[in-house]
């Protein structure tokens, strides 16, 4: 082999190693652009049910009140049955608070000392690809026996 | 210079560069795990809403009482006196407010935290007093060794005394 042929060969590998290593970083790159963005997502997730259980948390439509004040962490079990038929049944209702829940599932659970159950809200999609779920112990109140339950806020938030 | 002492500092400069590179990737990977956001949000929620709800939480069968008079109750005649305590129960046989109050935070505790396999702990104590009226728990263990936890309280006034209800929960 000439010396030319040699150094010819030491180029065609330099610029193979330089090449591998331009593609190595440039996939290495894209793939942590999909993973930053898949993890924005996840946060965009929990940021937005972090706003929904605000909003639930504080929604007068279902929060107790005593002589106009309203109390936090207190649920009245005579405006959640009532909503949970008003969503149901009359027509623009839920498309209003479609706005505010989006792609949502929220419900609340009796767990002590019954298990009922008021479903306040349901938006879920088919295919998701992700989920988060929320349950804060909460207060039902019972206007006429005066009585103080124990319940669950569920709150799940879906995004494809 | 000589040509091979060219040659080192450039091998040098490849080894800088790809140690740069993996010291990277190794940042990256230990510090974008899971965002915390939801958790550490929730945690807390969950904590002093739960103590918040159970006090307020009206006893099933004694006399109406929310689970704050029973506890008032049984501090003030004495956690062990359960003669002198006021007989709950009214639909089976009699307890004791103390028993009936650790049976319900049991009954909640059971549906939440311990069907969840939750490392926790709920305590009513006399902080001032060194006294410790109630404490259940689940997988103590896990919190020495938990990245984060939450501890909420709310007090009591029981006869000039400031009854603390806590509940710690461990990641």
């Amino acid at each position: 082999m000439r010396r030319s042929q040699i150094k010819m060969g030491e180029t065609m590998g330099i610029l193979i190693i330089f090449f591998f290593l331009v593609i190595f970083g440039f996939s290495f790159y894209t793939n942590i652009q999909k993973w930053t963005f898949e993890q924005q997502k996840r946060v965009n997730l929990e940021l937005n049910i972090i706003k929904l259980y605000q909003r639930a948390k504080f929604m007068s439509e279902f929060q107790c009140s005593f002589k106009d004040i309203s109390v936090d962490n207190c649920y009245d079990m005579y405006k959640l049955q009532a909503f949970e038929q008003l969503i149901d049944k009359e027509d623009g209702v839920k498309d209003y608070y479609i706005n505010m829940f989006g792609t949502s599932q929220i419900n609340i659970v009796e767990i002590y000392p019954g298990n009922a159950k008021y479903y306040i809200y349901n938006n879920s999609i088919g295919s998701y690809t992700y989920k988060e779920v929320v349950g804060i112990p909460i207060s039902i109140y019972n206007a006429t026996s005066k009585r103080y339950a124990l319940g669950l806020l569920n709150i799940t938030v879906y995004s494809r | 210079m000589k040509k091979a002492q060219f040659e080192v500092i450039g091998l040098l400069m490849i080894v800088i560069l790809i140690s740069l590179g993996v010291l990277f990737v190794i940042q990256f990977v230990i510090q974008g795990g899971n965002s915390d956001l939801k958790s550490s949000h929730v945690e807390a929620e969950f904590a002093s809403s739960f103590l918040n709800a159970f006090i307020e939480t009206t006893a099933e069968d004694c006399y109406e009482q929310q689970m704050k008079s029973l506890i008032h109750d049984f501090i003030s005649v004495g956690h062990e006196n359960h003669a002198f305590q006021v007989s709950c129960n009214n639909l089976g046989t009699p307890i004791s407010s103390y028993r009936y109050v650790n049976q319900t935070a049991h009954q909640i505790l059971d549906k939440t935290l311990f069907r969840n396999n939750r490392a926790f702990e709920f305590k009513i104590s006399w902080d001032a007093g060194g006294l410790e009226y109630m404490n259940i728990n689940q997988s103590l263990s896990r919190c020495k060794s938990s990245l984060r936890e939450e501890i909420k309280k709310i007090t009591l006034p029981v006869d000039g005394k400031n009854i603390n209800i806590y509940l710690r929960l461990c990641e």
